[in-house]
């Protein structure tokens, strides 16, 4: 008897630390539409845009803007090294000017993470290290602003408030009398904090005043589900013709609709008719949690990522990267093939078109214009980086 | 029951030690890409510099770079790296004339390891890597290897 129970014993702790070492309340997602889509309408690559890069810039820069200048689109790029902002008149692809946002120390830009030209006379530069936002005007290189996002928070202020990973296809958004930076966390979202914790800081044009609004969805990150990492947790926003704030959330086949100044949703299916079932890390020891185990889940999975409201043709694109099915120990991102979702303006599915991988196309670097939908193109002719290399793809 | 409990408590070690083992895990990691590149094994220190991470690190290891480029018991592997174009811009080392820097484009000497935002200093000898060590805020392992460095050259015109 004395032996079944030490036997017993033994069991049960084995039990705790299989546990402690594998995890549990992992939520899946399944996508009910999985092979059931049909569409008549496809991207089509019809042309590229060639810009020449100078001596110290580079491609695949981490933010762009397109902005309308006399009529003529012209495509602004950041240059995080000499904290300068490019202009090209985006036909022609001819070099318009550099502009540099240096400013005296204690004002400087430290690290330029993002930035929305209003006007020329009025751009935002968000500060990654200082966690705040310059109001600029680019002509006068006056400083008009800095705006706190850390507001008046203590250390732990990333708990509470959100960090940002902004970049072209998921860009600061101009929404009526605020601009609108969408950040997350970086980490799965305590249970504690769901209902609380807002990931759109909405900057006033006029005021400076800071304001934080919208929710993870519990039925994807609650539980305390594990989603460490910040892939899985960033929310990829567009606008929408009726002003409301379009989510793609990496593990969802739907897309959530935010109504400016507010904390609820709605939602509607926006999934891709080859992704599959997508789950949570099932692996409790959250701070413990090795890397490529973080990567598994993002690689070896399909996963959701950019959503674009392309205005002139009235549609969206909804970028999903397809699982690597058999990766092993080689966890790379850049391996997933890319599938563009192409939905009407309220939502139906219209089509889908597969470019290839991301050792060909950099889709963070994802703009619409007249022409079409432009996707930075990685070319292994321009191993030099003289150029900065655009394909177009038009819909049919 | 005591010889029971021993095999338990060994069991639990093992397991313990399979979650941590991180360092093991990069050692073992090296070697297995090592294997696929024999031309880098005659260096005696890999100093893997990411392109992406802790930044006060990977800036200290490009001033490194740029010091010890010449070196030749060193190799330096950039991996992750987004340009190697403003790389060569704040360093003033041009890469192509420097066999001992490899450009790792397929990011395979990307740790899989939480480490992998830190500059990593493997020793190889014999071809295989012996140890691993991160220039990180807590840990100095690029000034290690400076000391180490100066010591061989101090050791060399014994030699002679």
């Amino acid at each position: 008897m004395k032996k079944e129970i030490s036997a017993l014993v033994y069991v049960c702790l084995s039990f705790v630390i299989f546990i402690s070492c594998n995890g549990n309340s992992v939520i899946s997602i399944p996508n009910s539409k999985e092979g059931k889509l049909h569409g008549d309408k496809e991207l089509v690559e019809y042309g590229e845009k060639v810009l020449t890069l100078d001596s110290v810039s580079a491609p695949k820069p981490i933010y762009m803007q397109i902005i309308q200048e006399g009529g003529e689109d012209v495509l602004t790029i950041l240059n995080t090294y000499n904290s300068s902002v490019y202009f090209y008149n985006y036909d022609s692809g001819e070099f318009i000017k550099r502009v540099s946002f240096k400013q005296v120390r204690e004002n400087e830009i430290r690290k330029p993470g993002a930035y929305y030209i209003l006007n020329e006379d009025s751009v935002y530069i968000l500060d990654m290290a200082k966690m705040n936002v310059s109001l600029l005007n680019l002509n006068t290189n006056n400083l008009l602003d800095i705006i706190s996002l850390k507001g008046s928070e203590g250390r732990d202020w990333p708990n509470k408030l959100p960090q940002y990973n902004l970049f072209t296809a998921n860009p600061i958004q101009d929404i009526g009398e605020n601009i609108v930076l969408t950040g997350q966390l970086f980490w799965s979202v305590p249970s504690d904090v769901i209902k609380t914790f807002h990931f759109s800081a909405y900057i006033n044009k006029k005021s400076g005043v800071v304001q934080f609004y919208h929710c993870y969805p519990e039925e994807l990150y609650g539980q305390d589900a594990n989603w460490e990492g910040g892939l899985q947790t960033t929310p990829y926003t567009t606008i929408s013709p009726k002003g409301d704030i379009v989510v793609s959330y990496p593990p969802s086949h739907d897309i959530y609709l935010y109504s400016p100044y507010t904390n609820g949703y709605t939602k509607s299916y926006g999934g891709s008719n080859y992704a599959g079932t997508i789950s949570s890390i099932g692996y409790s020891n959250k701070r413990e949690i090795p890397k490529n185990m973080i990567y598994a889940n993002f690689v070896q999975q399909d996963m959701y990522g950019p959503i674009i409201y392309d205005k002139y043709r009235e549609v969206y694109y909804r970028i999903m990267t397809k699982k690597v099915a058999d990766s092993q120990n080689n966890y790379s991102i850049q391996d997933k093939n890319i599938y563009i979702v192409i939905m009407d303006e309220e939502f139906h599915y219209i089509g889908e078109t597969i470019i290839g991988n991301g050792k060909r196309w950099n889709i963070n670097n994802t703009l619409v214009t007249k022409e079409g939908l432009n996707i930075e193109y990685i070319s292994s002719e321009n191993a030099e980086e003289e150029y900065i290399i655009f394909k177009v793809f038009k819909l049919k | 029951m005591k010889k029971t409990f021993i095999i338990y408590l060994l069991c639990i070690m093992y397991m313990c030690s399979s979650c941590i083992n991180e360092e093991y895990q990069e050692r073992e990691y090296l070697n297995d890409v090592l294997a696929e590149y024999p031309q880098l094994t005659k260096y005696s220190w890999l100093i893997i510099i990411p392109g992406a991470g802790c930044n006060g690190c990977i800036q200290e290891s490009e001033y490194f770079l740029k010091k010890y480029v010449s070196e030749e018991s060193l190799c330096f592997v950039l991996t992750n790296i987004s340009s190697i174009k403003i790389l060569q811009q704040k360093t003033s080392v041009k890469i192509k004339e420097h066999p001992n820097i490899y450009v790792d484009r397929d990011n395979v000497f990307l740790l899989p390891t939480n480490n992998s935002i830190y500059p990593c200093i493997a020793e190889v000898r014999n071809g295989i890597v012996v140890s691993v060590e991160f220039q990180s805020p807590q840990t100095s392992a690029l000034h290690n290897l400076e000391e180490s460095l100066l010591r061989r050259s101090e050791e060399s015109p014994r030699r002679n």
